[in-house]
């Protein structure tokens, strides 16, 4: 592969923005193709949804990623994944259950050459708080993680926010133990003041929050919703999240890491739509970036 | 390729037994959720046939993922076998007779766990079409012909 990554931030995609169309019959190298023209040279896919024959990773599969990655300058960036531990409908997850997916789940990833992996926790509230006993699930997966050299960032996604206790607990755990196989994943959304949704709720933190984080942060999700033309330097803008400054935050602070497109407005099952507006997006990240 | 609607015009048939009579009918269903979903994870409801109701429990209808055909019972404990997000479920029904000539109401009310989710946006209960997160109604329906 003749790509070198730049320190910095840099552009990614999730294969996520794609969700409607890869039920359908999109492949994975339809998305390789179209973020070969974008520049894109990062991808996250989700264990769950874009791996044949998952939880197995096949030999097909193993060779097909490998020459697509190859074939289109793709790095795996991000590999996301869960512990659902409501997968039954009467009794919860318990830790050894966790790992044992957890470990399948690194196993996979290593394979694919995935470091970074976006680790969803099960949530007890609205505020998407984890289950009460997620340090000990950590801990516990945290042998198999260091084996497989792979990190768990759970993402902090709204409704949460940066301010919220979830965070600084998450911060203090990785303080304490010094881990290597925890750290965080910014999802963009949380600097969108937009009213959510199902709740009408406003709740969003300023860009500067994100700095006394950025140790901790090992990816990013570049959440779009609603792109619009702007007549200036970027030529498209985010409605609602202010990219300009919080990638100008990860530049002058010297973040280096991924960050990856994630698409969650209207028309995702519409392909003429989707290309165009993935295509804005990269353009106003390529502007804020610069490369 | 699948088709946009969650239940598949193709696939929507009579079934019937060694001595040719319909035993029944099957149709085919795709998720519209982003990931693929473990069995277990799939609340899976009655079906619903012109008015008429299959309930999961009836021992009339099994679900058909890649290849092995699950009673509901049965999908609610296999948590290492995954339906992928790309592929249909088969849904079949033991109805003697089948369906008759002419169009039919189908549909079945069914729902997935999303353990990042806050709870109570799960809640399941299939004796009414109620909202259902991410896809607005916990009811996919359609209305089709059978020749």
């Amino acid at each position: 592969m003749n790509y070198v990554p730049p320190k910095g931030p840099k552009r990614g995609m999730s294969i996520y923005s794609y969700s409607d169309l890869f039920s359908l019959g999109l492949t994975l190298e339809d998305a390789f193709k179209e973020m070969y023209d974008m520049g894109v040279h990062g991808v996250e896919i989700l264990a769950n949804s874009h791996i044949d024959g998952y939880p197995e990773l096949t030999d097909e599969f193993l060779e097909k990623w490998h020459t697509l990655c190859e074939k289109y300058e793709i790095i795996p960036a991000e590999y996301g994944h869960w512990i659902d531990g409501r997968m039954w409908k009467d009794r919860m997850l318990t830790v050894d259950e966790a790992v044992e997916y957890l470990e399948n789940d690194f196993k996979i990833a290593h394979a694919l050459g995935f470091h970074c992996l976006r680790t969803k926790q099960t949530v007890i509230n609205g505020t998407l708080d984890p289950v009460e006993n997620w340090r000990e699930i950590i801990d516990a997966a945290t042998p198999a993680a260091l084996k497989y050299d792979v990190v768990m960032l759970p993402e902090i996604h709204l409704p949460t926010v940066l301010e919220q206790k979830m965070v600084q607990d998450f911060v203090e755990y990785i303080d304490k133990t010094g881990t290597k196989a925890f750290g965080l994943n910014i999802d963009f959304g949380v600097f969108s003041p937009q009213p959510n949704p199902r709740t009408g709720l406003v709740r969003y933190s300023k860009p500067e929050a994100l700095i006394p984080l950025l140790p901790y942060v090992k990816c990013c999700h570049a959440k779009f919703t609603s792109m619009v033309p702007s007549d200036d330097e970027y030529m498209f803008r985010e409605e609602w999240i202010p990219y300009p400054e919080v990638i100008k935050i990860l530049k002058d602070n010297g973040w280096d890491g991924w960050m990856m497109a994630e698409y969650e407005g209207k028309n995702r099952g519409d392909e003429a739509y989707l290309s165009e507006v993935l295509h804005e997006h990269q353009i106003l990240m390529k502007n804020c970036l610069g490369y | 390729m699948l088709e946009r609607e969650e239940i598949q015009y193709r696939g929507f048939r009579n079934i019937y037994d060694e001595n040719g009579s319909a035993a029944g009918f099957e149709f085919c269903l795709r998720s519209t959720y982003y990931r693929g979903l473990w069995l277990s994870q799939i609340r899976a409801g009655r079906v619903i046939v012109d008015g008429e109701e299959f309930l999961a429990d009836s021992g009339l209808v099994t679900w058909i993922i890649r290849g092995k055909e699950y009673t509901p019972a049965e999908m609610a404990e296999e948590n290492k076998e995954m339906w992928p997000m790309n592929e249909v479920a088969t849904i079949r029904v033991k109805k003697p007779g089948g369906l008759s000539q002419g169009f039919h109401d189908v549909a079945l009310r069914w729902g997935w766990s999303s353990s990042y989710m806050p709870p109570e946006m799960e809640n399941f209960d299939d004796s009414k079409e109620s909202f259902a997160m991410m896809r607005k109604s916990n009811t996919s329906k359609r209305r089709m012909l059978i020749v």
